[in-house]
């Protein structure tokens, strides 16, 4: 029974992954990073050539909004364009639980943003080879890691407001959610415990239940060439984005199980 | 989607093809370009290049930004590094941060607050500098593009101009910053300074270094006269010793004893100046008591 199960949550996830080669959404991006990072990198200012760190710093910053944008939007669309096609009845109609085709959907989702991760990741080590002509630094793996844990957990929420929301209400959610805690979540207990109340009962609610996808971004030691992450801090994190991610989850096939169709 | 993206590609792709076009080695953006960038950014563009220069410091913190008030050490032009400088190549850090450990100025984190610990550990704190021509180049861009986005901030100029021609070697490629520097900010003595320290410790060309002293000395005393503006005087001491030692080395003695008389009110070490002016003042003597002695029969 399981191993049915998992047949057919891999089933679903196949599809799904098909469907971002097919909308070609990994090319489009990997075309725009490339107009705007190849003049970017040839550019020697006051006549001093090897500076990288700007270029490694701008293609990871668009490598981070990329991978971003492409997850929750694959993610996001799931379950909505299947109610809207009405794909999802003959699909129900199988011996496929709606918890199993929730959980399809999302491992293709994230199968497919984890691959466009690797590919950009694949092209920032070309990148760096042919502008320094050395090989990536020693955190990339840890990087590489932590990323692939980041669109777990954005996946898993887009997929959860795939559910709860209307798509582009959805997408926006999550978007503004990633993006704020990318850049402000380090500073939101600082905030919290600065603030009167009742906005320092809010920042303290938003610091412990926010997704805290800030703790999987390795840019400064990446480009700075700073020391890799200790192996209890990484697996502490890589935990923090399985659980993170198994909760969403659990409250999207709980939501689904009873959302009438 | 992705017509989105495309169209948002194609307008980056043309900023990015006319910047590599007019960033090509020994050429800045045309006088001209500046029109673009104040009817694109308009008076932000001022805000943009002190974003761009802070952003150049936090490159030289490796990536942290380091709060005034916290350097253990300011490394400002003409210093050497700081206290902390890790090692060569942009270093191991002096010491890996301890988890949830509080940084200077930073309240000190609760037991219970996991997700800040966590961060705490994943951020890198540590105080340390980028050493070494390798590393130190790559302050350059975000130093050249605070001098596009302002050119009237003399600070983007004199600070690229120190670092190219003391830190990396280039000192025709600084003096030639530091000049153009000087036509977009003309009332800056800090850029004649700078000019001046170019041109006598990596040009070894005295008489214009002494020129550029005398233009920062004459725009110091300009700017002191302005109601409410507040001159550096420790710029305007070095500029002072720097004129002294210059016509010290010279044999100009009288004009040497001239500039040090006039700094050791306003000097920071006033052992090392009257030790300067002793010495002048015995060359003077002896000067005069052989001139003496010649007119003796």
């Amino acid at each position: 029974m399981a191993g049915r199960a998992l047949r057919n949550v891999l089933t679903v996830a196949t599809a799904c992954g098909l469907e971002l080669y097919r909308r070609r959404d990994v090319y489009v991006s990997l075309l725009l990073a490339a107009v705007i990072v190849v003049p970017l990198a040839s550019v020697n200012v006051f006549g001093v050539e090897g500076a990288v760190r700007y270029v490694r710093e701008v293609m990871l910053l668009l490598v981070w909004a990329f991978s971003l944008v492409i997850g929750v939007t694959t993610a996001a669309r799931q379950v909505p364009a299947e109610l809207e096609h009405r794909t999802i009845y003959p699909l129900l109609a199988r011996p496929l639980s709606r918890g199993e085709f929730i959980l399809g959907k999302y491992l293709g989702a994230w199968a497919a943003t984890a691959a466009s991760v690797l590919v950009f990741y694949g092209c920032f080590v070309v990148l760096g080879a042919l502008k320094e002509g050395q090989g990536f630094p020693a955190v990339l793996p840890q990087a590489v890691l932590l990323h692939l844990g980041f669109a777990a957990v954005v996946t898993a929420m887009a997929l959860f407001g795939s559910v709860v929301l209307t798509p582009s209400a959805n997408i926006a959610c999550c978007l503004l959610i990633a993006a704020g805690m990318l850049l402000f979540g380090e500073s939101l207990a600082g905030f919290a415990s600065r603030a009167p109340a009742p906005a320092n009962w809010i920042g303290w609610a938003a610091h412990a239940v926010a997704p805290h996808v800030e703790f999987f971004d390795l840019r400064l030691r990446l480009v700075h060439g700073w020391e890799p992450l200790p192996w209890g801090v990484l697996c502490g994190v890589l935990l923090y984005a399985i659980l993170y991610s198994a909760a969403l989850l659990g409250a999207a096939v709980w939501v689904f199980r009873r959302k009438p169709l | 989607m992705r017509t989105g993206l495309l169209a948002l590609g194609l307008l980056v792709c043309a900023g990015g093809l006319g910047l590599a076009v007019h960033a090509a080695p020994g050429r800045r953006l045309p006088g001209e370009s500046q029109g673009v960038l104040a009817l694109l950014l308009g008076e932000a563009r001022f805000a943009l290049g002190n974003r761009l220069f802070l952003q150049a410091d936090r490159y030289f913190h490796g990536g942290v930004f380091v709060a005034p008030g916290t350097e253990e050490q300011e490394v400002t032009p003409g210093t050497r590094g700081s206290g902390r400088e890790a090692g060569t190549g942009g270093g191991a850090a002096a010491r890996p941060a301890a988890v949830g450990e509080s940084r200077v100025g930073e309240p000190a984190v609760a037991a219970w607050d996991l997700w800040t610990r966590l961060n705490r550990s994943i951020r890198p704190y540590d105080h340390r500098h980028l050493t070494g021509e390798r590393y130190e180049k790559e302050i350059l861009p975000w130093l050249w593009a605070a001098t596009v986005c302002n050119p009237h901030d003399s600070l983007g100029f004199e600070v690229a101009g120190y670092w190219l021609a003391r830190r990396l070697q280039r000192p025709a490629e600084g003096l030639r910053l530091v000049e153009e520097g000087i036509r977009h900010c003309p009332d800056s003595p800090e850029l004649e300074f700078t000019r001046g320290e170019i041109l006598l410790l990596t040009m070894a060309q005295p008489e214009r270094a002494v020129e550029a002293f005398q233009q920062a000395d004459r725009k110091w005393r300009s700017l002191a006269t302005v109601p409410g503006a507040e001159p550096d005087i420790l710029l305007h001491a070095r500029t002072l010793l720097y004129l002294g030692d210059i016509r010290a080395r010279q044999g100009d003695w009288e004009s040497a004893q001239a500039y040090y008389q006039e700094v050791l009110p306003i000097a920071g070490n006033r052992e090392v100046v009257e030790a300067a002016l002793r010495e002048v003042r015995a060359r003077l003597a002896a000067g005069q008591s052989q001139v003496g002695g010649d007119a003796r029969p």
